[in-house]
């Protein structure tokens, strides 16, 4: 072998680092990046979480106890909310869905005016809540309001739909599943647009009836969007609020009060946060269980493409 | 039995604009029992259009359709007992191959037994046998392909419609497929109408052959006709690869004469009935083209060489608008800028009209 290899050339003081310190150097560069993020993460999202936890864990004193627990299992009004609850799930959920199914399959045909049916339906959704609530607390306002005013015209006496008991939380599940409808129905949409029409043409060719196809293909192969609308709908059911405050602020005798309408009231009119702090630490824990269900349930049916 | 015609059939699509072209006008050919027939032409020139009305997803404006010698305008697609091989293959994504294949017996109510038996035998004569479990994405190309021609075959038509069904398989994989279609539509004596693009699929598989262009039909005949004998320039451009070589010339007193620099003079007389047509297009095969033998002679400057192994194609400039392709077999030895004198038999030409493209008859 030859002697006179070239000299390396001295290298200078940052190439001369370890390999070791480069990487620690390149980690911290990391964090530093990420640093303003975690900061307002940590400040206005985990540190309250926490806080609200650590809250549902307090008592009176502040000392730590479950009283905030045996609260709960007390607590008639809570007990009737819930129950009022499911009710809004198990109706506005599976209606809404299966109406939303029904306008995508109509508009998605060949016919006259697409465009503005696709429209009508889809309007409520860009409605703010809020809006929506007040066009049906007009609809509904007894004596004068327009459902009134039909049920007169054709002899039927009227009535205060918001003010009985009875047929308040209805009521209040018709303008939900108003509105939500529409907005599931952009979902299906898309998904109805994303098959390939030859799918039809071929069951066609097989003699097979629109139902037969319609059952056999079409829903299963909707079956991702049905589960991902079916969990937003469970959501949405338990996060509704603010038609509540705007047409019967959970009234009469709590007949229309959802969850997170009596925990508003909890916090902000009884001035109760550790009670309230546990409730919304039931109503998550609630929320993950169902979606969590419905993923077990659904996704075995699930075909994604 | 299951001959299939098509009559006079023409269809306009209703578009945005005002004058939207037929998609098909005047059209009619027949494809007998148990024939293999091919709609040949470019996209856009309403070959699919046809099979789809044939098949009963779309409707014509005017003309018939007959399937088995009955006219079938008005029986929907389900009762018109063919089978649709879709480009796509319009496989159920969410069904497996064996659910698939069976659907359609299924929807007919076909009992289970029967259902198993004819699963069986398709499943054989494609070679599924091993992926009935299989859903279609867990499938290749080709075995896609074959599952579509299950569901064609599985339901007992003997007539099967084929959009390009080869157009999404590689090159390797679609002269296999070519040969085994052929070979099951003999083995099941099917008749099949088969849309391509692809003239090679189309002169390699079919009986018949419908050119295709712009909604009509420029010429339906047998592979070996369309190709000696191309009834338009159409046609003579689109079959053979390189296509037929159109030189402008003027046919005058009993003689044709090309437009090139000499101004080369051919006997060749026109038959009486087409005798008044002046500029006409002399058609040759590159094939017809010989560097020696007898025929007229033409000079030309060699402008492009390709070796493909087997043959040579020379392409030469004659000092006319489109350079004279010349196929010469084996391995010539000419260069790029190098005057090459070539002969071309008399025989061999076919005449064009440079107006119509109508094939011109000799005298």
């Amino acid at each position: 072998m030859s002697a006179t290899l070239p000299q390396a050339p001295t290298r200078d003081a940052d190439l001369a680092e370890s390999p070791r310190r480069r990487a620690r150097r390149a980690t911290l560069g990391g964090w530093a990046l990420i640093a303003p993020s975690l900061a307002i993460i940590f400040a206005f999202t985990l540190y309250p979480i926490g806080l609200s936890v650590f809250d549902s864990f307090t008592g009176q004193g502040g000392k730590l106890s479950l009283e905030q627990f045996s609260a709960m299992a007390d607590d008639e009004i809570l007990h009737k909310v819930f129950r009022n609850n499911i009710v809004f799930a198990l109706f506005t959920g599976p209606i809404s869905i299966v109406i939303a199914l029904a306008m995508a399959l109509w508009v998605n045909g060949r016919i006259r005016g697409r465009g503005f049916l696709r429209l009508a339906f889809f309007t409520p959704t860009v409605l703010p809540m809020v809006a929506a609530a007040s066009i049906w607390l007009y609809f509904y306002t007894p004596g004068y309001g327009p459902i009134d005013t039909l049920m007169h015209a054709i002899g039927l006496p009227g009535h205060n739909w918001l003010g009985d008991p009875a047929t308040a939380l209805p009521s209040i599940m018709v303008v939900t599943i108003w509105k939500e409808a529409g907005f599931f129905m952009i979902f299906y949409l898309a998904g109805l647009q994303n098959m390939p029409p030859e799918l039809e043409e071929a069951s066609m060719l097989e003699g097979a009836s629109a139902w037969y196809h319609f059952r056999r293909v079409t829903l299963p192969l909707l079956m991702p969007t049905t589960l991902f609308v079916t969990v937003v709908a469970v959501t949405t059911s338990f996060k509704q609020v603010e038609h509540i405050f705007v047409m019967t602020r959970g009234g009469p005798d709590n007949a229309s009060s959802l969850l997170l309408f009596y925990i508003y009231k909890v916090a902000f009119t009884f001035y109760d946060q550790h009670y309230a702090a546990i409730l919304t630490l039931v109503l998550v824990l609630t929320l993950l269980l169902l979606a969590f269900l419905q993923f077990r349930f659904l996704e075995k049916r699930t075909h994604y493409q | 039995m299951s001959a299939v015609e098509i009559r006079d059939v023409s269809k306009t699509f209703k578009g945005s604009a005002a004058e939207t072209p037929p998609a098909l006008s005047r059209v009619s050919f027949r494809a007998e029992a148990g024939q293999f027939l091919a709609l040949l032409g470019p996209s856009g020139c309403g070959k699919s259009t046809l099979l789809r009305i044939i098949a009963g997803l779309e409707h014509a404006d005017s003309g018939d359709v007959l399937i088995g010698d009955r006219r079938v305008n008005d029986v929907p697609a389900a009762r018109r007992q063919v089978a649709m091989v879709f480009q796509s293959y319009a496989l159920y994504p969410h069904l497996s191959v064996a659910e698939n294949i069976v659907f359609g017996l299924k929807v007919r109510k076909v009992a289970p037994e029967e259902r198993a038996k004819r699963l069986k035998n398709a499943a054989a004569m494609l070679g599924l046998a091993d992926y009935l479990e299989r859903k279609p994405s867990q499938l290749s190309g080709g075995q896609r392909q074959r599952v579509a021609l299950g569901r064609a075959i599985v339901g007992q038509s003997q007539i099967v419609l084929m959009d390009e069904p080869l157009s999404n398989l590689d090159a390797k994989l679609r002269q296999q497929m070519r040969e085994e279609l052929r070979a099951l539509q003999r083995e099941l004596g099917l008749t099949v109408i088969y849309v391509t693009h692809d003239q090679i699929e189309a002169m390699t598989m079919a009986d018949r052959v419908v050119v295709m262009r712009r909604g009509e039909i420029e010429q339906c005949a047998a592979p070996v006709e369309l190709y000696q004998r191309p009834a338009t320039t159409v046609v003579a451009a689109f079959i053979g690869s390189p296509p037929m070589n159109l030189l402008p010339a003027v046919a005058a007193d009993g003689a044709v004469t090309l437009r090139n620099p000499e101004a080369t003079r051919l006997p060749l007389e026109l038959a009486p009935a087409d005798a008044a047509t002046r500029e006409v297009l002399l058609g040759v095969r590159a094939e017809h083209v010989r560097l020696g033998g007898a025929g007229i002679a033409l000079a030309g400057t060699a402008r492009s060489i390709e070796y493909h192994g087997a043959d040579t194609i020379a392409g030469l400039d004659l000092g006319l608008p489109d350079k004279l392709m010349a196929r010469l077999p084996g391995l010539v030895e000419i260069a790029v800028g190098q005057r090459v004198e070539v002969r071309i038999d008399p025989a061999d030409i076919a005449l064009f009209s440079a107006a119509s493209g109508r094939r011109l008859e000799r005298g």
